[in-house]
């Protein structure tokens, strides 16, 4: 740990001496991403991945996404030297993870430098069998009241962005239809997108949470009808698809206002990155915002390009995480509602 | 030239030359103890990006994923550390079979039972697949459940003599797969606080978070724990038996496969079957097959003292499972196990989606993989077989020269399993130092990891198949498929404790007399 | 039955859902073990030899190469702590070349000079090559 300290004082130091080399920190340097995953068929990694490719190009360095996973990631931010050649690209688990408690105040936003923001991915959403008797979710809380007989299982995971679907969802449904309704929707403890699905083929859930683009080929006309499945409620919008169903537009809020809620993935850098680094970060990701073939690579993954310089991207991602504090705080926990 | 570029001619051999490369690195991460098929996949699949299509990746990933099962039987067979989880049985016998001299024969017998595994796997690809995968959804997590506790069995195969140590064995390595984290409620179990030992803070909670890690585990357990077993003994020789020699040893012939045709067919079929069961891991499937080969031999006192049985068993079942493991990824989109659940990665940098209409929408793709899958089963063989003469010296190389490099290739594997994690590189040590231990109270390590592997996922498939039929333990007992292998459970539980009984009361009477 | 059902729905409420199978497996274990004692206590009594029997035991083998055992021990201990701090190829040309010494150390004869050139020579091609392949071409990221 001491020499780790002094190394990066020694960094530091270094920076401070050179002001003249400007804008070529990570040239010819190895630079490792870690991402929060260890999937690498997830959002997660695709996303890094697309990202990584144009950096090399326009920080004219050598990179590497490691899959690590969310603790190691966390990890690794903590303990990494601050010289900008280790950081994290990862959506908002970054700081749900702690506002759930699965994950200590040691990971906290405040202990890691916020970088710009890399691109966003709209397609957070919960599907059903496509014989379902409801449309959307929307439909589903009417079903639920006409039907005092039924309940519904939603399989989420807990300490996730399911978590916060599922509860976001459950708040408003005790609201506009009464407690009585909103407990008749349960959760099953899931898992990753294939155990999901499973327990839906299976019979032991209702409505699955996961991936847009990984739902969509069971939606398509053809498929098995044990198989298919329909979107019934995205949390934000997708450009390319008006036709399904969103939280905000069913009339779902938070506080009286619609959610709109996209993963949002930031670059996260060890505490005490100097300034310079990250500069040259948002230079970089300022070129690439401007590449029509980012963008292209990005909208083909259903995914956003739109990135945020780091000081706007810092006073983003602290909003965000009020807002879903309070929605967290006000909100049953899941262990209360089984 | 036009001739040549009509029929894809080009494309062909440019395609066959990356299957060639990616069956030959494939082979080089079997075969290094730490480093696996999934993890040759994962460091490729950013590369294939280059490709402005999808086949050629195939090519060159599924290259990758036959050649890491396939060369982990080097390993397994030459210094008694399984290079991949899947080609632990293979030691138990392959091992013995090189100390007698006969590594060369070994890893013939391992090759071909390889070969026949990968081939029998893609005709049932070819030719069963939707219907299959149809099956594959109705086994839940109560099927799922039972037939890791199937796999279980072979822990009592195995320590026949000692069977109740054995068994402890394998209930301890259960009970170390649970430490960590349990994901279904992000809460911590038998993980110490942090500890402060000399100043510095020893975060275990950390850590362990993610519990141990399989292949650090394995090779610590392996090849560090006769590390110390042969440093202990002053590093004096190499690993043959006294006094024999390569030379003098039995010679591989075609006819060591003479009245095996049966164990092949069912081998591989098990592989099969294991790779088409998404969420049942690959080792499994060797664990299984290797059990099924001891109850059905007409010799089962032979298997592990050196029988091309189970070697035969263990091979044929582990590349059973490359072909079954992409049946259910190509006709429901869900991974049949690690490696392909890597593969979806490459399907969908392309934009290519695997999963219900898969077969109908990208039938050009579905035929390039069927065929990539054949030549990459070739080039292994043929790459293996004819270089497999080379390396079986490696088992006259002195203990005292090989472990340095075995120690390197450790660090190496370990610290790559999550990408770069120090704490992997510890497990080395922790579990070379518990292994030794074992040995020396009497506790058969083998037991221990495989408890280890199938311990997660029995404490998965429990929980979800009690909490999903309100708590009831009888459905272990209702569904037709579950009581089928409930009486496969008891038959084989039943044999094993009666020749357990049957050699102790030998072993005693041998001692008495 | 009943009773049990109602059991499993108290021990699998997700506020102690990772409590459940750590118990039941330890309780198997120690089960297991009580019955490796009595075991053993069977056949002391059988044969009439004492239940612990510390004369003539040793944890180690006899002619037990204590230099080299815990040489490996303390040289293992060693390159994991180096490895973070000297990074890959510094640590493992240092320490592989150590355990290639200590391994070919024979008691009789001594050092050799032509052994410890060999280990030399295999540390250091064993290193770079190792890095080489696995960092320079195969992109793996390394200590």
């Amino acid at each position: 740990m001491n020499l780790k300290r002094l190394v990066s004082l020694v960094l530091v130091m270094v920076f401070c001496l050179t002001p003249f080399a400007e804008a070529a920190i990570y040239e010819n340097q190895r630079v490792r991403i870690v991402i929060g995953s260890t999937s690498v068929s997830g959002d997660s990694y695709m996303v890094a991945d697309i990202v990584n490719r144009y950096l090399q190009k326009y920080l004219n360095c050598q990179s590497k996404v490691d899959p690590v996973g969310a603790n190691e990631a966390f990890a690794t931010i903590q303990t990494a030297a601050p010289d900008g050649m280790t950081f994290m690209i990862f959506h908002d688990m970054t700081y749900l993870g702690v506002l759930f408690g699965s994950y200590s105040k040691e990971f906290d936003l405040e202990n890691m430098v916020i970088g710009p923001r890399v691109g966003q991915n709209p397609g957070s959403c919960f599907a059903a069998k496509r014989n379902a008797p409801y449309n959307d979710m929307k439909e589903m809380a009417e079903w639920l009241k006409n039907n005092p007989d039924k309940t519904v299982r939603l399989s989420v995971e807990m300490g996730s962005v399911s978590n916060l679907a599922f509860v976001i969802y459950y708040v408003w449904l005790k609201d506009a239809y009464g407690e009585e309704v909103a407990n008749r929707m349960r959760f099953v403890l899931g898992g990753s997108t294939d155990t999901k699905l499973q327990q839906l083929w299976d019979n032991n859930a209702d409505v699955i949470f996961g991936d847009y683009s990984s739902f969509l080929q069971y939606t398509a006309e053809g498929v098995d009808e044990q198989l298919a499945l329909k979107y019934v409620g995205l949390l934000d919008k997708i450009a390319s698809r008006p036709d399904l169903p969103v939280y905000g537009d069913m009339g779902i809020t938070i506080d009286g206002k619609p959610i709109y809620f996209s993963k949002d993935f930031l670059i996260y850098l060890p505490k005490g990155t100097p300034d310079n680094v990250v500069a040259e970060l948002d230079e970089a990701v300022a070129k690439m915002q401007a590449d029509p073939d980012f963008q292209a690579d990005m909208t083909k993954m259903t995914y956003a390009g739109n990135t945020l310089q780091s000081k706007e991207a810092r006073e983003f991602i602290y909003a965000k995480r009020d807002i879903l504090k309070k929605v967290i705080e006000s909100a049953p926990n899941l262990e209360d509602l089984e | 030239m036009d001739f040549l570029t009509n029929f894809g001619l080009t494309d062909f051999i440019f395609n066959s030359g990356l299957a060639l490369i990616g069956v030959a690195v494939g082979i080089i991460f079997g075969a290094i103890p730490g480093m696996s098929a999934t993890m040759a996949v994962a460091v490729f699949l950013p590369m294939t990006y280059v490709f402005k299509e999808v086949t050629p990746a195939l090519y060159l990933l599924l290259g990758l994923y036959v050649g890491g099962i396939s060369g982990g039987l080097i390993p397994a067979i030459l210094i008694n550390v399984p290079g991949t989880p899947s080609s632990v049985c293979t030691g138990f016998d392959g091992y013995p079979m090189a100390r007698r001299g006969e590594s060369e024969r070994a890893l013939k017998i391992g090759v071909v039972a390889s070969f026949f595994g990968g081939i029998i796997s893609l005709l049932v690809l070819a030719f069963l697949t939707p219907p299959l995968a149809r099956m594959a959804i109705k086994f839940s997590a109560i099927e799922k459940f039972l037939i890791i506790l199937f796999a279980m069995t072979v822990i009592a195969a195995l320590s026949k003599g000692s069977m109740t140590k054995g068994v402890f064995a394998g209930f301890l390595g259960v009970l170390f797969s649970l430490i960590g984290e349990l994901s279904l409620n992000n809460k911590m179990r038998m993980v110490p606080d942090a500890v402060e030992i000399f100043n510095y803070k020893l975060n275990l909670a950390q850590d362990l978070r993610s519990g141990f890690q399989l292949l650090p585990l394995l090779i610590g357990l392996f090849a560090i724990t006769q590390m110390f077993q042969e440093a202990e003994k002053g590093m004096l020789s190499n690993n043959l038996n006294e006094g024999v020699t390569v030379e003098g040893a039995r010679k591989f012939s075609f006819k060591d496969f003479a009245g095996q045709f049966v164990n092949v067919v069912r081998s591989s079929l098990i592989g099969t079957f294991m790779g088409i069961l998404p969420g049942v891991g690959g080792s499994a499937a060797s664990l299984i097959a290797y059990s099924q080969a001891k109850s059905w031999s007409k010799d089962p006192d032979k298997l592990g003292t050196g029988a091309p049985e189970g070697l035969i068993a263990s091979e044929s079942s582990n590349n059973g499972l490359t072909g079954g493991a992409l049946v259910p990824l190509l006709s429901l989109g869900i991974p049949g196990d690690a490696t392909t659940a890597v593969l979806i990665g490459a399907f969908m940098l392309h934009k290519i989606e695997v999963g219900p209409l898969f077969i109908q929408k990208y039938g050009d793709t579905w035929n390039q993989i069927l065929i990539a899958l054949l030549i990459c089963n070739v080039i292994m063989f043929l790459i293996m077989f004819f270089s497999l003469k080379y390396m079986s010296n490696v088992v006259k190389i002195k203990s005292s020269r090989l472990y340095p490099l075995i120690m390197l290739m450790c660090v190496v594997g370990a610290y790559a399993t999550r990408s770069g994690i120090m704490f992997d590189v510890w497990c080395l040590l922790i579990f070379g130092l518990l292994g030794y231990v074992m040995n020396k109270l009497g506790l058969p390590t083998a037991p221990f990891l495989i408890g280890f592997i199938l311990g997660k996922d029995l404490e998965k498939y429990f929980i979800e198949a009690v909490r999903n039929n309100n708590y009831n333990l009888m459905v272990f007992f209702e569904r037709p498929i579950a009581i089928g292998i409930w009486v496969l459970i008891a038959l084989f539980l039943g044999y094993s404790i009666w020749d357990n009984f049957k050699g102790g009361s030998l072993e005693k009477a041998g001692i008495k007399g | 039955m009943q009773q049990v059902q109602e059991f499993l729905r108290q021990s699998l409420k997700i506020r102690n859902l990772h409590l459940f199978f750590p118990k039941v497996i330890g309780c198997i274990c120690a089960i297991l073990l009580v019955i490796i004692i009595i075991q053993r206590l069977i056949r002391c009594i059988r044969t009439g030899t004492p239940f612990i029997n510390l004369k003539g035991y040793h944890f180690f083998d006899e002619g037990c190469d204590k230099l080299k055992l815990f040489g490996s021990l303390a040289l293992t201990i060693g390159y994991l702590i180096a490895l973070p701090v000297l990074h890959f190829v510094n640590a493992s040309m240092i320490f592989i070349f150590l355990f290639g010494v200590l391994f070919d150390y024979n008691r009789e004869k001594g050092f050799s000079f032509m052994s410890v050139l060999i280990s030399a020579i295999i540390a250091v091609a064993g290193s770079w090559l190792t890095w080489y392949l696995f960092f320079q071409i195969f992109n793996i990221t390394l200590p």
